[in-house]
């Protein structure tokens, strides 16, 4: 077995992001984690399952799943592959994307926030896209409703380019109500999750997806988020990649900017009121 | 002579017809049969109407009775037959005179003891009658309010059977008290001015009162949803005689007066709970066809509090009446219409739990729950409400306002002169209200200022608005240009219809 093969195993067998994994692929390499495993370097019990799952693993047919599904597997080293994800204190074993995979890699802006935006975020999200777009920088958001779909829409009415980093398979259009939406982000820009063909967005993907959101964009805006949002999550990881986090504020007695009044109130996040005070702190933090 | 006839009205929704009630007495062992389809209450008629005879001391006779209901094939329900029945069975049997029963008509139920009491119905039973030509009734005193609203006919309003029979004995009558017919205009109760803040939602009812725009409400639990729909109705423009009647009419085949005086001119309120079913709310029944709810706000308001906790079939059975302003109902007795030309009013808390508003931070919703809450409402539903409004709760200022709100009379008056404006407009086009505008001559014959649909256009194109919306907010628009009197829409009147529009739709 070639260290490719390897990795893509490891890519199918590991859900993403582990950090024990992900750091012992990076450091010593798919080859030797599963030599490793096999031999007993690891806690036989403790991971059965996974051991299980690599055995009966083959690496076609984790290329043919993905091949099949009409997208590309991306490892570390391929020439589309987006290295700046590598930050990331558990970085994503392999991607499967699908569009135009050269804007994985492009400077990007990532827009986030709530799945029940008010009017005013859905314009605002809009807004942001089509500004940073004028710039040619791309749009990365997570293809969910809401805020999300404003900003992928936003970036696309301005012809620009978006990617959409979402939580299910590559083949599962989630939500199904913006298949359109996924068709339209293709043509231009790219889909992209570390979740094999076939498998559900579960609750758990979409925490491990938002750190995919960050680490795929030089800068994080969040528009609208509640409380205890998904939004917040993707905020935080930004920061922890020491990348610029920036939030617009909202009506005090608003709901949905609760959260952007949070990173604000805890200095998570620079408080931005337009796209040129965005652009300026984006690129002044440089 | 043993055969004898009189006359009463069998009611198939509003529609009535006459029916005659024919007895005859023949010679056999003593019988009563009851012939025309009668149902399960009328069946028992014949319990009650020997009964009130005996105690009102008149024979009852031994006989072979045949009763028939004519015309034969029409089903006929309820127990307001009792009297002309009575009337009937003596006039067959040669105890009372003949000659003024024959152009009168019998409406009524015979208690055991002989008195009369009220039946439902009788409005739209006498508006029957006076079609086909008869001019005097004769109905129980409880519905003489009702029966008092029918211009050129004699209504005799009785108490207790002995005093029909002696008015047709000797044509004396009792003294009826006098009733006072006056059409009643203000309801006392409710008033704008109790609302404390609130400028939004009170501009709202405005707006949705003066062009007929259906508005949805949307609002933590106690931010005064409620008592702002309930006074919609008194900001709306009296009735007009000829609605006041219709509205009787369904109300008295309802049987609702409990709630709702007759002659009231005041626009209907209905609020149906959430929980209601849809033959509640849009009428039927087995035997006899009942209005529904949406019948009942004839005219006036139809509330629904909470609309997202309804089962999504009883809102979209609301959609042909939104469409057509009336319902027809099919059963395997018939077909009946009923108007129902309502303003809908919708409340919604923004999620389930009701918190979700303020800091938002008490709300235990998930995000998707309080994403498909209000998405219950969407649909071919929503498509009809033109208005979407955020009642925030009352603030502290407002609570500590000493001062009270606009009141009704206030607001009525503004509504009164906009719509007076909007019918002038439309005169000839077949409608009045400005929601009632088609989305074709929106583009053409009442399209807002150049800079307005500038606007629109702009908003169109950057996907923040659907073309629908764009309808709706001219729609709105020109009520509000109607409001401030400008001759058309300016681009302040459409960017405040936008506003109110709250929310997103894509």
């Amino acid at each position: 077995m070639k260290e490719r093969e390897a990795r893509a195993v490891l890519f199918s067998a590991v859900e993403g992001g582990h950090p024990l994994w992900a750091q012992e692929i990076y450091s010593q390499g798919a080859l030797k984690t599963i030599e490793r495993l096999q031999s007993g370097s690891y806690d036989r019990i403790k991971f059965a399952t996974l051991i299980a799952a690599i055995n009966a693993t083959k690496a076609d047919q984790v290329c043919e799943a993905v091949e099949s599904a009409g997208a590309q597997l991306l490892m570390p080293g391929d020439p589309m592959w987006p290295s700046m994800v590598e930050d990331l204190v558990a970085p994503p074993i392999a991607l499967i994307a699908k569009g135009n995979l050269e804007a994985l890699s492009m400077q990007s802006l990532a827009i986030v926030g709530t799945r029940n935006p008010t009017n005013y975020g859905a314009r605002i999200a809009g807004d942001f896209a089509a500004g940073f777009v004028d710039r040619e920088w791309g749009i990365v958001s997570g293809g969910a409703y809401g805020i999300d779909s404003f900003a992928h829409r936003g970036a696309l009415i301005a012809e620009g380019i978006t990617v959409a980093v979402i939580a299910s398979g590559i083949d599962i259009n989630y939500p199904a109500g913006n298949s359109r939406l996924f068709a339209e982000i293709c043509e231009s820009g790219a889909i992209v999750t570390e979740v094999m063909p076939g498998h559900p967005a579960l609750p758990a993907r979409f925490l491990t997806r938002n750190r995919l959101i960050a680490a795929l964009s030089q800068a994080t805006l969040v528009v609208e988020a509640a409380f205890r949002s998904g939004s917040l999550r993707t905020a935080r990881d930004a920061a922890e990649l020491l990348r610029p986090v920036m939030a617009i504020p909202g009506a005090i007695n608003s709901p949905t900017s609760e959260g952007c009044h949070r990173l604000i109130g805890e200095r998570a996040a620079e408080l931005v009121t337009s796209v040129a005070d965005a652009v300026e702190f984006v690129g002044a933090n440089r | 002579m043993n055969l004898a006839l009189t006359t009463s009205v069998a009611l198939l929704g509003l529609d009535g017809h006459l029916v005659t009630v024919e007895v005859d007495i023949a010679d056999g062992l003593p019988n009563y049969s009851l012939l025309g389809l009668p149902d399960a209450a009328l069946t028992e008629s014949r319990e009650r109407v020997r009964a009130a005879m005996v105690n009102c001391g008149e024979i009852w006779p031994n006989r072979k009775v045949t009763v028939s209901l004519s015309p034969a094939w029409l089903p006929k329900s309820g127990s307001g037959f009792d009297l002309a029945i009575c009337i009937a069975i003596l006039s067959a049997h040669e105890t009372i005179p003949t000659e003024r029963i024959s152009s009168v008509v019998f409406l009524g139920e015979l208690s055991l003891d002989g008195r009369i009491r009220s039946v439902r119905g009788v409005l739209p039973a006498l508006m029957a009658a006076y079609k086909s030509g008869i001019t005097t009734a004769v109905v129980p005193l409880a519905n003489a309010a009702e029966a008092g609203l029918m211009q050129g006919m004699e209504i005799i309003a009785m108490e207790h059977l002995k005093s029909v029979l002696r008015w047709l004995r000797t044509g004396e009558r009792d003294v009826a008290e006098e009733i006072d017919y006056q059409w009643s205009q203000s309801d006392e109760r409710l008033d704008f001015a109790d609302v404390a803040g609130q400028p939004e939602a009170r501009l709202a009812a405005e707006i949705a009162a003066t062009g007929g725009h259906h508005i949805l409400l949307i609002g933590p639990p106690g931010a005064g949803k409620t008592m702002i729909a309930e006074r919609i109705p008194t900001i709306m423009p009296a009735l007009n005689i000829a609605q006041a009647l219709e509205v009787t009419a369904v109300h008295s085949l309802a049987g609702s007066f409990a709630t709702r005086s007759p002659t009231s001119l005041i626009a209907p309120i209905v609020s149906p709970h959430h929980t209601t079913t849809r033959v509640a709310m849009v009428g039927g029944g087995a035997h006899a066809i009942k209005p529904g709810a949406c019948s009942l706000a004839h005219h006036g308001v139809l509330f629904i509090d909470e609309a997202p906790e309804c089962p999504s079939g009883v809102l979209d059975s609301l959609r042909q009446p939104l469409e057509a302003g009336t319902i027809t109902i099919a059963r395997s007795i018939g077909n009946v219409t009923f108007p129902a030309q309502f303003l809908l009013v919708l409340a919604a808390n923004p999620c389930p739990c009701g918190k979700f508003s303020g800091r938002g931070r008490n709300c235990i919703c998930t995000s998707v729950q309080v994403r498909r809450y209000l998405g219950k409402l969407s649909g071919p539903l929503m498509d009809r409400i033109d208005l979407r409004v955020h009642v925030d709760p009352v603030g502290r200022v407002d609570m500590a306002r000493v001062e009270l709100g606009e009141t009704s009379e206030a607001i009525r008056a503004r509504v009164i002169a906009a719509r007076a404006i909007a019918e002038k407009r439309f005169a000839g086009l077949g409608y009045s209200l400005n929601s009632q505008i088609p989305a074709r001559s929106l583009r053409t014959v009442f399209q807002p200022e150049r800079p307005a649909m500038n606007f629109l256009h702009d908003e169109l194109e950057r996907e923040h608005i659907t073309a629908r919306g764009l309808h709706k907010i001219a729609r709105v628009s020109w009520t509000l240009a109607d409001l401030h009197s400008h001759e058309i829409p300016t681009l302040a009147d459409v960017r405040q219809a936008h506003s109110m529009r709250g929310g997103i739709e894509i």
